[in-house]
């Protein structure tokens, strides 16, 4: 009885353990704003824009914007290297270009204030570069500050 | 959220911890948040308030739609219109409290809700205006926006 128990926790345990190992998967903004679903659940590298500031906040790309708007959830309680990356950001507002890597929900929903369709939760930031200390819309931003915004690819067309 | 803490005349009597310190004190006030008081023994947070009252306005409406659960009513807002009521409120709090001015904390002078310096005349209209700013440059909202209270919570009681 006791080596049934074992295995039955080591069926549990072992997937478990393989799910955080998961490898994040590169994929493009846009891409992953095509095809939600797909991505659903999945832990992702996204390269983008992301702009925020009191109560608002975008994560984007020029070339698909207004596509499917993108929550960024910073959890309660990042790792010690997201918030020591999340610290070096301007304080207040801000917009920058950076890799960001977490667990997507794909399936359409009401995230963030109720407005996002889609969330990405957050578990590395890398590459961040400052674009400005403004979080407006790119149409108001500087053009200087505009053209350095991420431009991404536009969705594969054989990607669906 | 504000520019400027400072209530202009407003003086609030001085927590005992204060007389340790000149600059700086601090001490608990409603909701948890911390309320700062600098050596003179005024409120130093002022901006927490008018926070304070624009978030209580989003719960409000919130509470208001949810005893309906009613689509297309006046109580379903979209994210235009309840962020509208909702720096309404700050504006008229920060107004209330004497503040040199208020705006998102890092937004320029377009964004103002409220500066001290406006003209009787002109208060409803630079109000006005810089609410609409900031719904059309910082959250990117429109009155025509359909994410309304239905939209976004479809199960119903």
């Amino acid at each position: 009885m006791p080596n049934y128990i074992s295995v039955v926790l080591l069926a549990c345990v072992v997937p478990c353990g393989v799910m955080e190992a998961q490898q994040p998967e590169r994929v493009s903004f846009c891409d992953l704003i095509k095809e939600a679903g797909k991505f659903d659940g999945r832990v992702v590298t996204v390269t983008a824009s992301y702009r925020y500031g009191f109560e608002w906040q975008e994560l984007f790309c020029v070339s698909c914007r207004g596509a499917g708007r993108v929550w960024l959830n910073l959890g309660e309680e990042p790792s010690k290297t997201l918030a020591r990356e999340l610290r070096r950001l301007p304080k207040h507002q801000g917009t920058i270009n950076g890799t960001f890597t977490g667990v997507f929900r794909g399936k359409a929903s009401a995230y963030g204030d109720g407005g996002y369709k889609y969330q990405l939760d957050l578990s590395a930031l890398t590459g961040v570069d400052l674009v400005s200390k403004s979080g407006a819309m790119p149409e108001v931003l500087p053009a200087p500050e505009r053209k350095r915004l991420y431009e991404c690819d536009p969705p594969s067309p054989g990607n669906h | 959220m504000s520019r400027d803490e400072e209530p202009a005349g407003k003086r609030f009597s001085r927590p005992r911890a204060t007389r340790a310190t000149t600059r700086r004190a601090t001490g608990w006030g409603l909701w948890g948040f911390t309320l700062q008081y600098d050596g003179a023994g005024r409120l130093k947070t002022v901006d927490n308030a008018a926070t304070v009252a624009h978030e209580g306005r989003h719960a409000a409406d919130a509470n208001a739609w949810l005893g309906t659960h009613c689509t297309g009513c006046s109580t379903d807002l979209n994210h235009y219109f309840r962020e509208q009521r909702a720096w309404y409120v700050s504006s008229v709090i920060a107004e209330a409290l004497g503040m040199k001015n208020f705006a998102p904390k890092g937004g320029g002078p377009e964004y103002q809700v409220w500066n001290r310096g406006w003209k009787a005349p002109d208060v409803q209209t630079l109000r006005s205006t810089g609410i609409s700013n900031i719904l059309k440059n910082l959250y990117m909202a429109a009155p025509s926006d359909t994410n309304a209270y239905s939209s976004e919570h479809t199960h119903r009681p």
